[in-house]
């Protein structure tokens, strides 16, 4: 007999794969193609639903509502994806059964979490190489220096990659260090600050991180960044000062940027008003604003077309895509899914037994949530735009199998959280 | 071509119907299991229990050492010898925690689990307690010190103690460059080193005598 959670999962992923069978039926009747084809559609679905049965395997104790909530997502994605370009679609299913199929692996591999806190500096290290590899040999696609090649062999977005290693880094060390952080202050202009040589390397290590982002272009990843170190000073810490010290930097910096690099200053004048360069600068924001516009309430449905002058419809700008189909209730859907997946990744930190282990949950729940919002502020011209995945639905084949990273170490994490563990595991140190 | 319209239409409406659907029954399952867990919380149950061991480990040190863990993983050295030397202590301490693990199960008072006799002497910087009010400790209990150990009333402290005298954030006890630091944090009764009160921080060394409202430590190095 299967346990009671372990069935309540599998029907949400049989309810996620009805809702994309039906959803996919719809596109091939749209578009023409023939009806088996849903089976493409169902097969993203299916990696979901097979890695979870994979899991139970190694470990049956786990989170049970993260993996229906991103099949879902990334479901809806496909659909969208596959309007819009067939053979970005048929890669993406390859990347989905290759990052459903790390994820088993990674859940297999990491015994204890804990284990991951001895690769720290490690993983440190291995996220700065990475970043500056790419600033000396990165290709350069559209205006940024994102790729990273090994010419004929592979060619990935290095930011992908860094966004996990960043967060064990620094979950390891300031979990090592949450007490010196937190107690053996001074008082600086009327802030308690940590005294400098527990804070240093972290905030070489940051500054290192952005500069290079800011080198590289990449300001969505350098916002994420910046975000995801204020959440972990005030996670470990609890202190206030710590994140109204950074707002004041961010805003400080923010300014600089502006006035430093020409296209930071671009960024935020075709947010502020696209029509001053509507065929060119603006032409990414306005489509999205036409896109949304478009879909009204309802949306358009399926097959209307919508997205083929949009820039970036398959990767950034999916959600205009989407909102332009779904219309307001569709979007308000899937922002209410990354919602309560953000819910869920911060309540599996929350209860975690381990500082190590919630503070690497909390990192990875801080960056998908910050993630999402940048992106999903930029294409609703909340904030300026910056190119970045949305997790789970835009195409990407780095993008996908590091979520998929993400969230097996989630789910990891989450096992620790059973009330079968002895007592005298909680809260070491 | 006007059917294909309204089937692409109608299904648009019953797409985004099960849309719905599928993030209600989620939000509701979540929303429904928080609350059961909540519930068993208040019953005494994990949460209640997590902050009551939390505290208890703080002070025993028995239980500060991780026997549950492999032994592969890097733990810090101090606990190592600590079980080498107090065997006794070491091979109780376990089967005591895993008759209490079931759910709800009342946790044995710290003090029965020492053996009265023969506390445990770790070769790691620990505190010896001397004198206190706090029903958990007694003389002669060691608490060992990691690299920053934070001792007050309330329950965010590694080391907390029911003294009245004690402010609930009292006094850190951290290593700095090589060297073991006793900081105030501000406390209203004071902290005392050998007797004399401790402004802002002071360097401890073998043997000094900590103490704050009606507890006495002495400080040692291994």
């Amino acid at each position: 007999m299967i346990p009671r959670s372990q069935r309540t999962e599998l029907a949400l992923l049989l309810f996620a794969a009805a809702l994309v069978g039906f959803g996919a039926a719809l596109v091939c009747l749209g578009m023409g193609f023939p009806v088996w084809r849903v089976t493409r559609a169902l097969a993203v679905v299916g990696a979901f639903i097979a890695g979870a049965m994979m899991l139970d395997l190694a470990d049956p104790r786990r989170d049970r509502w993260l993996l229906p909530i991103m099949a879902a997502i990334s479901g809806v994605g496909f659909l969208l994806l596959w309007q819009l370009d067939g053979g970005s679609a048929s890669r993406q299913i390859v990347w989905m059964i290759t990052g459903a199929g790390i994820m088993v692996a990674v859940y297999y591999l990491i015994e204890d979490v804990r284990d991951l806190a001895r690769l720290k500096y490690t993983s440190g290290v291995l996220a700065l190489v990475l970043v500056g590899l790419t600033l000396a040999f990165g290709v350069e696609k559209g205006g940024a220096r994102l790729w990273l090649a090994i010419p004929g062999v592979i060619m990935f977005q290095p930011t992908e990659p860094v966004k996990v290693l960043m967060c064990i880094f620094l979950a390891g060390y300031v979990a090592d260090r949450r007490e010196l952080l937190r107690e053996d202050t001074h008082r600086v202009a009327g802030f308690q600050m940590p005294r400098a040589r527990h804070i240093a390397p972290l905030l070489l290590m940051v500054i290192f991180a952005l500069t290079i982002f800011v080198g590289q272009r990449d300001l969505g990843a350098a916002v994420l960044f910046f975000g995801l170190f204020v959440a972990m000073a005030y996670l470990a810490t609890g202190r206030k000062s710590y994140s109204i010290l950074a707002l004041v930097l961010f805003a400080g910096g923010a300014v600089g940027a502006y006035h430093a690099f020409p296209h930071v200053a671009a960024r935020v004048d075709m947010w502020l008003n696209p029509w001053a360069d509507p065929e060119n600068r603006g032409y990414q924001i306005l489509q999205s604003m036409f896109a949304l516009a478009e879909g009204g309430l309802v949306g358009t449905g399926f097959a209307t077309g919508g997205g083929d002058t949009i820039p970036a419809a398959t990767t950034d700008l999916i959600f205009a895509v989407g909102a332009q189909q779904f219309g307001l209730l569709g979007a308000v859907a899937i922002v209410v899914l990354y919602a309560l997946a953000a819910h869920r990744s911060f309540s599996i930190a929350w209860r975690a037994t381990d500082n190590f282990g919630a503070l690497l949950a909390a990192a990875l729940a801080v960056v998908f949530s910050l993630q999402t919002l940048v992106i999903l502020g930029g294409v609703t011209r909340l904030i300026p735009l910056t190119g970045i995945t949305l997790p789970f639905m835009s195409y990407g084949g780095t993008s996908v199998i590091v979520n998929f990273i993400a969230l097996a170490l989630l789910l990891a994490i989450s096992r620790d959280c059973t009330p079968h563990r002895p007592p005298g595991e909680v809260l070491p140190r | 071509m006007l059917g294909l319209t309204l089937v692409v239409t109608i299904g648009k409406y019953l797409l985004l119907a099960g849309l719905y659907a599928f993030v209600f029954v989620v939000f509701r399952g979540m929303m429904g299991q928080i609350a059961a867990e909540s519930a068993r919380a208040t019953e005494g149950g994990r949460r209640g229990r997590r902050r009551e061991v939390a505290s208890r480990r703080a002070i025993m040190p028995q239980v500060t050492t991780r026997p549950a863990r492999p032994p592969r993983a890097a733990s810090p050295p101090a606990p190592e010898p600590a079980l080498e030397r107090a065997p006794q202590a070491a091979q109780q301490a376990p089967p005591a925690r895993e008759a209490s693990a079931p759910e709800a199960a009342p946790e044995p008072v710290a003090p029965a689990e020492t053996p009265p006799a023969a506390p445990p002497a770790p070769a790691a910087p620990h505190l010896r307690v001397l004198e206190s009010d706090d029903e958990r400790l007694s003389a002669g209990d060691t608490l060992p010190l990691s690299a920053a150990v934070t001792i007050g009333r309330s329950d965010e402290n590694s080391v907390r103690l029911s003294d009245r005298f004690v402010s609930s954030r009292h006094a850190l006890i951290c290593l700095r460059d090589g060297r073991r630091l006793l900081v105030d944090r501000g406390s209203t009764n004071g902290t005392f080193l050998n007797g004399e009160r401790v402004e802002e921080e002071v360097e401890l060394h073998d043997g000094d005598r900590i103490a704050m409202g009606n507890t006495v430590f002495e400080y040692h190095v291994g």
